[in-house]
């Protein structure tokens, strides 16, 4: 390690661990003494870090509200150094921390909430998807219509919370009437223009669209889900997924 | 594209995200705007936007993560990602700071100061080089407020400053309020800082209002200009001339209108030096 | 298989094409978009950071307990654990 990096590595271990600042730094100021001067440092890392997880986290936050959020990113924040110096990969962990932070367990639903925000960040930055080629759709012969292979932008998540009523809950204008009891939830994130959406899935229709995703054919995923939902309604299907920016494109698979 | 590969030489303002809305359904006269670009790293939804704002506007694309002068190698995604950003909006300017931010693989998502050394300025002198191939054209160089400095520096920031252009060619982002809360923190001589940096390499001005802590002035972009900061902006117009000039406000961050008023305050006082 | 799948692309393709592909958007926007959409802002600036991480180096240990005091008391069943906590704490 040259003497230039061993000098910033003190830097950053004060700032982040607390430890003593190298002694090349000068420690006579006009107007201030060097503890209130690292102490900014140390402020502004933290406050930098707590204010990304308030960003990628807005749902738990009104959860817990403020106290208990700044208290439970104190703690993520000593545990979890930032790594990267874009400030939307920071907070990726809050699933996982969640799950072991005491103070949080008796909130068992906290966790799962904190994996579908995460992967509402993730779906806001995804790179933009072709609309859905309707035109082309229709050109192809109906012979083929099982072989199609659709293409989609999506995640689907399963909780066995109530977990997209939480999430819808606390969108700005909502009611908060749920109740935990009222069971699981398969939960569908996807992005129309520069809109992140939540919503329900059936289980049907998770059962289709988790098949999808796999890249079975279209003939292949109706029909095993036909035998375990005998209601299952393809058209219905095909335009909400549509409506919701899911469905990106399609191929047909190569039979030979 | 059709918009100058330059910015202006008027105000502007920095774009933040409670304006975009307002910005893009009234398409105020600005003269330009800047963003930071990691916000827009990744593309999706909020690049719709700033795609959405360069149809009307030049851009600054304004970095606040490289870490030029880091411990760290440059990190290969992020110089890609500002890459293709670059790519995408065909900024009018794009800007760096002359901090660090990362060494061992830590960040710590802040500006960070270090010594002006013979070894730093090698150091941070081939890396600025490495970001104007990687994005095939040069980069502005902004000097860093800071609440600390180092015993062991060689040089002034200004020098510092100076022989990063003579070497890489890179040209300087000068932020008058910077340069006042370090005149006011670390006793830096202003008059020295403005004869040390080449003026002809001084391609943009940044303003905005800090605040105290303890004694100390914090860069925090949450305040109009202050007076004091005016006449430092009046002296470097005399000294330096009119250049692209930003109004920069980070937090508490106040209607759209409270910052183009702020913006006329500089264009003012650009427009004077003319007479 | 064939016809059932040929009858759903056909209405998909009808409806679709008609536009009912462009209902509903979302009053979202504003809100969510502006959360995601600044933050590394403050990377840019040193934060005056009012509400948020003012801890010392000294204040650092888990020497406080905080309850959760959010929605989560609105969500019913939500946390029989939580709403002991909170009555012993009262």
């Amino acid at each position: 390690m040259t003497e230039y990096t061993d000098e910033l590595n003190r830097f950053m271990r004060a700032i982040v661990q607390g430890t003593d600042v190298s002694p090349q730094i000068d420690t006579i100021y006009q107007n201030y003494s060097l503890d209130i001067a690292i102490e900014i440092y140390r402020n502004n890392y933290r406050g930098n870090l707590h204010d990304a997880l308030t960003g990628a986290y807005p749902v738990i936050l009104q959860l817990v509200g403020d106290e208990f959020f700044r208290y439970l990113t104190r703690s993520y924040i000593g545990q979890y150094p930032s790594v990267s110096a874009n400030l939307y990969h920071y907070g990726e962990q809050m699933s996982v921390f969640l799950q072991e932070f005491p103070p949080a367990q008796a909130l068992p639903y906290l966790p799962d909430v904190a994996v579908l925000e995460w992967t509402c960040q993730i779906a806001y930055f995804a790179t933009d998807e072709p609309n859905f080629a309707l035109d082309k759709l229709a050109l192809i012969p109906a012979e083929q219509h099982p072989n199609l292979i659709l293409h989609t932008a999506c995640h689907v998540l399963r909780s066995n919370y109530p977990l997209t009523a939480i999430w819808q809950a606390h969108q700005p204008g909502a009611d908060i009437q749920i109740n935990l009891a009222s069971g699981g939830s398969i939960a569908l994130v996807s992005r129309l223009a520069n809109i992140v959406q939540v919503s329900e899935l059936s289980e049907a229709d998770a059962c289709w669209l988790q098949r999808i995703q796999v890249r079975d054919t279209l003939g292949l995923a109706t029909e095993a889900t036909l035998a375990l939902h005998p209601d299952f309604n393809l058209q219905a299907t095909l335009l909400a997924l549509l409506k919701q920016g899911v469905l990106t494109g399609f191929h047909l698979e190569s039979t030979s | 594209m059709g918009k100058p590969a330059t910015l202006p030489c008027v105000a502007g303002i920095g774009l933040r995200a409670p304006h975009y809305r307002e910005v893009l359904d009234t398409l105020p006269p600005l003269g330009w705007v800047e963003v930071h670009n990691e916000n827009f790293f990744g593309g999706g939804a909020a690049l719709h936007t700033l795609l959405k704002v360069r149809e009307h506007y030049p851009v600054s694309l304004h970095g606040v993560g490289m870490g030029l002068a880091s411990g760290d190698p440059l990190n290969p995604e992020h110089l890609t990602a500002l890459r293709e950003l670059c790519e995408a909006i065909q900024p009018a300017a794009i800007s760096e700071h002359l901090c660090w931010n990362s060494v061992n693989g830590l960040v710590a998502n802040d500006l960070l100061p270090f010594p002006y050394t013979r070894e730093s300025l090698a150091h941070v002198a081939r890396r600025i080089q490495q970001v104007q191939e990687k994005l095939g054209r040069s980069l502005l160089v902004e000097n860093l407020s800071s609440y600390l400095s180092f015993s062991n520096s060689e040089m002034t920031e200004g020098e510092f400053l100076a022989e990063l252009t003579r070497r890489t060619g890179c040209g300087i982002l000068f932020d008058v309020e910077n340069l006042y809360v370090n005149v006011r923190n670390l006793g830096v001589d202003a008059e020295a800082f403005i004869r040390a940096i080449p003026h002809e390499a001084v391609r943009e001005y940044h303003l905005a209002g800090y605040s105290v802590r303890d004694g100390c002035l914090v860069d925090t972009h949450n305040f109009p200009v202050y007076p004091e900061v005016w006449a430092l902006y009046e002296y470097v117009l005399q000294q330096i001339g009119p250049r692209p000039t930003l109004i920069e406000w980070d937090s508490d961050i106040p209607a759209l209108s409270v910052l183009m008023a702020e913006a006329d305050k500089a264009q003012q006082r650009m427009n004077a030096g003319h007479d | 298989m064939k016809a059932i799948l040929t009858t759903a692309i056909g209405g998909f393709l009808v409806l679709g094409l008609a536009g009912a592909a462009n209902a509903a958007t979302p009053q979202m926007e504003k809100c969510f978009g502006v959360a995601k959409a600044g933050m590394n802002d403050c990377s840019s600036n040193k934060s005056s950071h009012s509400c948020a991480g003012q801890a010392t180096k000294n204040s650092d240990s888990n020497d406080f307990v905080a309850l959760p005091k959010g929605t989560c008391n609105k969500i019913a069943n939500g946390s029989l654990v939580a709403d002991a906590m909170m009555k012993k704490a009262m």
